[in-house]
């Protein structure tokens, strides 16, 4: 033993374990205070994130209000352009006197005679499948509810002449015309027989013509 | 108990010493060592003057804290200190023992110190320094530190408050000794002495190499002293004390006055008090280490300031004095602790021994 220690050996025990502790007590300390600061800063990350996801879901919401306020106009648009259509249909087709002209170059030479003609411009909801399959024109209807088939106006144009043939050369002559006019979409033979007037025999006939939706140049 | 953690400062404790603390009567000193060097270093110094006693300092370590800390955040590193126990609260015995043939040391020397004590043990706080060993017998001698208990856990609880952490605690004379030891022309074959003027007392220390083999106060101080000088002069203290200091620079040339030699008679009545003390510790000393006698004395303290003390103790006792307070005015010192000019006058002995102790460690 070279040197005085007057500290007392309990006191300098007690001492280190005084330190002991406040190293913990601080070590422990620093861990609560990175804890609470990093749990402070994860509070404040997530209210910002949910602060932000709630300005996006205010915006998600505008935009599914714009989008279905757009999707409403579309389908209006839509609902327009097909009413614009039917009207441009209605407005457009073969005139009467073009219609007129084209049975008059295949009348030409004919063996036939009218007693009745008919023009027609009208349509009729039909089944959109059923109408795919005939010649007309149509209107694509927005499909309803109740409805499971899509429905569409069908624009017929037609003229419906009754008449008399000299014979049914004379008439397959005439239908056979009809069909090469432009204007003349197709010819339905609604119904023929053979009539006899004063002595004569004659083809009494019944057409229906169709006439080509489209404007003939 | 507030526990500073000393770990904070770790890193750059190491390089320096534990801060040396010591109480004087009017002033607390610290003193902290750069061991980076092959030659230790005062890297800082602080001496701060106290308001009031020693004492009333010690029971207010808030009051302590607000003295210490601008010193210590301005100037050290680190808050470990080596301190030493005021020397009212510690007593010294010096104890022959024999040595246990198997057992411990330690117990022999308590058994005897036991039957001086009053009260139990547990009420102390005891330790030793063996001094002398016979060969032809197993009889020992050991210089035995007693000092209450709670008055050292308190003067240590009072530190610990004040913000430091005491590494260890001594007493002055050991702190003293390691500095004539390390830095004096002191070997373990020479005996030599140190005489501390207080304000109010004096003690002189006797060593023997590095071993303490005497500690006894003297009933003379550097009040005596100059009081003795006002009322002889009819001066004022202040004037007394330069005076003292002034010495005998002047005497004899012209233009000044014969005033010195006149001082050094009115105190020399009181210094030979101080001479007759060291004639009994001469010859306790020369009983002690074979007639080896004490070759060197070194002043400390006042007097250290005084020349015509060094002067007027070497005629009476015919031993060499020195000054060795503040240690860079003792020449020998030099190659052997570096002190900055600057803080020369701030490195009291008993703090630089102290800080000398973590230095050595």
């Amino acid at each position: 033993m070279n040197e005085f220690d007057l500290i007392p050996a309990d006191y300098r025990r007690n001492r280190q374990i005084y330190g002991d502790l406040a190293r913990f007590g601080i070590a422990a300390l620093a861990i609560v205070a990175v804890t609470f600061v990093a749990v402070t800063a994860l509070s404040v990350a997530t209210g910002q994130a949910e602060e932000k996801a709630r300005a996006l879901g205010g915006q998600q919401a505008l935009i599914d209000q714009k989008s279905a306020q757009l999707q409403t106009l579309d389908e209006q648009i839509a609902s327009m352009s097909e009413q614009f259509e039917a009207l441009t249909g209605f407005r457009g087709g073969q005139s009467a006197p073009g219609l007129l002209v084209g049975i008059d170059r295949a009348f030409a030479g004919s063996e036939v005679w009218f007693s009745e003609l008919v023009f027609s411009r009208a349509g009729s909801m039909v089944d959109k499948a059923e109408a795919a399959q005939s010649n007309g024109y149509f209107i694509v209807l927005p499909k309803e509810v109740e409805s499971a088939t899509e429905r569409a106006w069908q624009i017929e144009t037609h003229m419906e002449v009754l008449g008399y043939a000299r014979n049914y050369a004379g008439l397959s002559d005439f239908v056979g015309n009809l069909l090469k006019q432009p204007e003349i979409h197709s010819v339905k033979i609604v119904r023929s027989a053979l009539r006899k007037q004063a002595e004569v025999e004659l083809v009494e006939f019944e057409l229906a013509i169709i006439v080509n939706p489209k404007r003939s140049t | 108990m507030k526990i500073k953690p000393d770990w904070l400062f770790a890193g750059r404790a190491r390089r320096y010493s534990a801060i040396g603390l010591s109480f004087l009567e009017d002033a607390v000193n610290l003193v902290q060592l750069d061991c980076r060097g092959s030659v230790p270093a005062v890297s800082a110094a602080s001496l701060i003057a106290i308001d009031g006693s020693v004492d009333e300092l010690l029971e207010s370590p808030e009051q302590l804290k607000s003295l210490l800390q601008p010193a210590l955040k301005q100037s050290f590193v680190g808050r470990r200190v080596y301190s030493c126990l005021p020397a009212e609260h510690y007593r010294l015995l010096y104890i022959n023992y024999r040595q246990p043939k198997s057992g411990n040391e330690a117990t022999a020397v308590l058994e005897q110190v036991r039957e001086r004590l009053d009260g139990p043990v547990s009420g102390y706080v005891i330790d030793y320094l063996p001094i002398r060993a016979k060969a032809a017998s197993d009889e020992n001698l050991a210089l035995v530190s007693v000092s209450s208990k709670p008055v050292v856990e308190d003067y240590l609880d009072c530190l610990q408050r004040s913000g430091l952490y005491v590494d260890a605690l001594e007493i002055a004379p050991v702190s003293i000794n390691r500095l004539l030891g390390t830095v004096a022309a002191t070997d373990d074959h020479h005996n030599s002495a140190s005489l501390t003027v207080g304000r109010y007392k004096s003690t002189l220390s006797v060593y023997s190499g590095r071993r303490l083999i005497l500690d006894r106060e003297v009933q003379v101080g550097e009040r005596d002293i100059i009081q003795q000088l006002c009322r002889s002069l009819d001066v004022d203290e202040g004037l007394a004390r330069r005076m003292l200091k002034q010495g005998e620079a002047g005497a004899g040339q012209p233009g000044s006055s014969e005033l010195p030699s006149t001082v050094g008679q009115i105190v020399k009545p009181l210094l030979l008090k101080l001479a007759h003390e060291f004639d009994k510790a001469q010859a306790y000393t020369a009983s002690q280490t074979r007639g080896e006698p004490i070759r060197h004395i070194y002043l400390l303290g006042a007097a250290s300031d005084w020349p015509l003390a060094s002067r007027i103790l070497t005629e009476i006792i015919d031993v060499p004095v020195s000054s060795l307070s503040p240690v860079t005015r003792c020449a020998e010192l030099e190659s052997h602790l570096q002190v900055p000019q600057a803080l020369a006058d701030h490195c009291l002995p008993v703090s630089c021994g102290l800080a000398l102790r973590g230095a050595l460690a």
